[in-house]
């Protein structure tokens, strides 16, 4: 825990750790559809400052290797992105902030900004429905609709309501 | 309903999950909405590709999917029938020590707890109401601030929710605990011991106790693709590889969503805001980035501890 918590504090203040905390998959494992037959993928990730180019493929392989001695020799090819390509990618990854803003205490509830309804902008009839509105990052969809649901309201008059699980 | 003739009722800029979500919410009471997006392929962080070698398919950015599953809004749509299967592995997390040890998060409340030893009791305590509610509050906390429809159960995840993930850490003993909690805090992209940092550890261990934490099978551009097919049949319209830069850009509408961040919306609509509501935006803030990798593997990773 220790190594985590440093990894991120000091990430957060502009530096780059050299043992970085990994987040990593292997939907090949459980995803046959994958890789070709007996070939596996996996994914894998770590946080640097926003707009970082530092190169950090050693230091996460390395953090792997750690845990899993012979892991590099099992590597067939590799793909590597950082902050500016995936920018480049969606540029709603504003130097590289996969969570649309960051989600402290103050943007917690008052993303993007303190108003009455956090989808509705300033001019009449535009609405932002982003991971940079509540409830914030993460594939849920959530923003969306409770936006939809504000301009629905609005501009045409409709309550919307959650139909029931299908 | 406004009056005056429109190109569409609604027109959403972005194919992310939100863009999409707002789309479908909106054609499902019947009013014409076309989605556009920038990129040749529709999804935001929910796109799959060939990144490394031949066959490899790799998802470009978000992989495992706790919130898809848990979200309200999906849940209500016939997603499945559009060709979405979820895949469940197993185990949904597990964090290695370099002793060969490790903590492991299994889909099961009590079994987590029981691997965790002495903090087994301190575990249980921290999720077993939160667990339990579940359902009942998932509706409150994926959603802005509003007057909750359970204000105990809120009560009692928010008192929990708005402290640092590392205060909240002193209630565990063992390196397993603390570093399963860690593990999942340090998804808020920001300094552990930040206020509220303890939120979205609740929300990724509460889902893994309750629907799991599944990939899509043959990859996130499942999700995208299955949510767009349903809001096509739904009758909505897609326009992709449209890059949007100006308002003048857009066919006319009554409503117009954005799916993109604070920033991009100062550069394409900024003429239109107040300034007061620029001001606001122009002091949004980014958070941490990510490096990211993906391998094309001959085996396995050969893990020494046993998940």
């Amino acid at each position: 825990m220790e190594e985590i918590v440093e990894a991120e504090k000091s990430t957060a203040a502009g530096a780059h750790p050299q043992q970085p905390f990994v987040i990593l998959a292997q939907p090949g494992l459980f995803d046959p559809s994958r890789a070709p037959s007996g070939k596996h993928t996996a994914w894998a990730y770590c946080h640097v400052p926003n707009g970082s180019t530092v190169d950090m493929t050693t230091r996460i392989e390395n953090q792997v290797e750690r845990f899993a001695p012979g892991f590099k020799e099992r590597i067939l090819g590799r793909h590597v992105m950082n902050t500016v390509d995936m920018e480049k990618y969606n540029p709603n990854y504003i130097g590289g902030d996969i969570n649309g803003g960051i989600i402290d205490i103050r943007q917690l509830f008052t993303r993007p900004a303190l108003r009455w309804s956090p989808y509705k902008t300033s001019a009449k009839g535009i609405y932002l429905c982003s991971s940079s509105t509540p409830p914030g990052g993460g594939v849920h969809g959530m923003c969306g609709y409770h936006a939809a649901k504000r301009a629905m309201k609005d501009v045409f008059g409709i309550n919307a309501r959650l139909p029931s699980p299908k | 309903m406004p009056t005056g003739k429109k190109d569409f009722d609604a027109i959403v800029v972005g194919s992310g999950p939100n863009g999409l979500a707002a789309a479908i919410a909106m054609q499902q009471q019947h009013l014409s909405v076309l989605l556009i997006e920038g990129k040749e392929t529709i999804g935001g962080g929910l796109r799959t590709q060939e990144l490394t070698l031949p066959g490899f398919i790799h998802d470009v950015c978000s992989a495992i999917h706790p919130l898809a599953l848990a979200s309200p809004f999906f849940k209500s749509l016939p997603l499945h029938d559009h060709g979405l299967e979820y895949i469940f592995p197993p185990i949904p997390a597990a964090h290695p020590f370099e002793d060969g040890t490790e903590a492991v998060l299994l889909p099961g409340l009590d079994k987590t707890a029981k691997l965790l030893g002495q903090d087994q009791d301190a575990y249980k305590q921290l999720l077993a109401l939160l667990v339990g509610s579940w359902p009942k509050i998932a509706n409150d906390i994926l959603a802005p601030l509003h007057l909750p429809a359970h204000p105990y159960l809120m009560a009692q995840f928010g008192w929990k929710a708005l402290s640092s993930a590392t205060s909240m850490s002193k209630r565990f003993i063992t390196p397993e605990a603390k570093a399963l909690w860690a593990g999942m805090a340090a998804h808020a992209l920001q300094p552990l011991s930040n206020i509220a940092t303890s939120a979205i550890a609740l929300v990724l261990l509460i889902t893994a106790h309750t629907g799991g934490w599944p990939l899509a099978k043959g990859g996130s551009q499942s999700i995208a693709h299955a949510l767009a097919s349903y809001f096509v049949s739904l009758g909505g319209k897609i326009q992709t590889n449209f890059y949007v830069h100006s308002m003048e850009q857009l066919p006319s509408a009554h409503a117009i969503l954005f799916d993109i961040t604070p920033r991009q919306l100062l550069q394409i609509a900024g003429h239109s805001l107040s300034s007061l509501y620029k001001w606001q935006l122009n002091h949004y803030r980014y958070g941490m980035g990510v490096y990211k990798i993906d391998w094309a593997l001959a085996e396995p990773i050969p893990f020494i501890a046993p998940h």
